[in-house]
């Protein structure tokens, strides 16, 4: 299944390099943000199935904030991506209810076999 | 070194040969097991001591070194004045010097007999340019064709953007790049 996927990556060449591979893997990224407030903006233009969500990001919003408010606007699930796996942090994910959490460094190529083969609609508190 | 594992799977990815493809992997399997151990040196670290001069200066030494030219002193000139990056931005400054500088070697120096290039980063107000010329042969696989199919290029790209930069190429004698951007961050307002 193609999807249309926003990513929310501070680092530009972790971005550039899930872009790369969804797009290798024909999905379609509608959309690339550094920072959690112009994700939040610009979410109505991107439209996507799915949003990967950094949760450390630059600027006054972090991820978990940024998902809460696209979640509870659009409805638009969320994937979080983060190199911070503490329990504090895990917990506040968790609260929105993700579709995964997966830390930091990512297998790409597992993302996007999750991604093609529907396995991210699953229930993320047996992967945490 | 998350960033780096992402360049060797994209590097994968781009492969057609399914030995230099296991090659990679197997390079990216070893920097993740590194990756414990550097992350948390960088967290841990004094960016706000670097000597700009001094990093520029080693990232151009061991792209040269990686391409033969051991010693490069002849080679290289390098003009870093008063400049006052912010930190955030001092590794994908450092990105964009070792790609540039990589096409350089690999591409625009073959043939030429004695090659050059010349690097300068300068401040004006909140302004920093930086310009890398070489004196080669103009031709770099990256402005060939559709840049998108081009790593290197799209890395560069992507890069000068994030810092909030514009470049633009010349390749009319040589190859030089001229690249603005502000020394601030951006602010929380998204402005730089």
């Amino acid at each position: 299944m193609n999807m249309r996927i926003m990513i929310v990556e501070d680092e530009p060449i972790l971005a550039m390099s899930y872009r790369m591979a969804l797009e290798k893997n024909s999905h379609q990224v509608t959309g690339v943000f550094s920072r959690g407030e112009d994700a939040v903006n610009g979410i109505g233009k991107a439209q996507p199935d799915v949003v990967i969500m950094d949760i450390k990001l630059a600027g006054n919003m972090d991820g978990i904030e940024a998902a809460d408010l696209i979640v509870k606007n659009s409805g638009i699930p969320i994937i979080f991506i983060t190199g911070n796996s503490d329990d504090s942090t895990r917990m506040r994910a968790m609260d929105i209810n993700p579709l995964q959490y997966i830390v930091k460094p990512v297998n790409i190529r597992q993302l996007c076999s999750m991604l093609e083969s529907g396995n991210i609609i699953q229930n993320v508190s047996d992967e945490v | 070194m998350a960033v780096i594992s992402s360049f060797l799977e994209m590097q994968s990815m781009s492969a057609a040969d399914e030995a230099i493809k296991h090659e990679l992997d197997k390079s990216v399997n070893r920097i993740r097991a590194m990756s414990l151990l550097h992350e948390n040196l960088y967290c841990n670290g004094d960016l706000a001591s670097i000597d700009l001069k001094d990093y520029i200066q080693n990232i151009l030494q061991s792209v040269a070194a990686s391409f033969g030219f051991a010693d490069n002193s002849g080679l290289i000139k390098l003009n870093v004045g008063k400049t006052e990056p912010a930190i955030n931005k001092l590794i994908h400054i450092g990105l964009i010097i070792n790609e540039i500088t990589m096409n350089s070697f690999k591409h625009a120096f073959k043939g030429i007999e004695k090659p050059e290039l010349s690097v300068s980063m300068t401040q004006s107000g909140d302004r920093i340019t930086l310009v890398m010329a070489d004196n080669g042969t103009g031709k770099q696989d990256h402005l060939d064709g559709d840049s998108k199919q081009n790593l290197g290029m799209e890395i560069i790209k992507t890069l000068v953007l994030h810092i909030g930069g514009v470049m633009v190429i010349d390749n009319s004698k040589g190859t030089s790049y001229k690249i603005t951007f502000p020394a601030a961050d951006r602010e929380p307002n998204g402005k730089t």
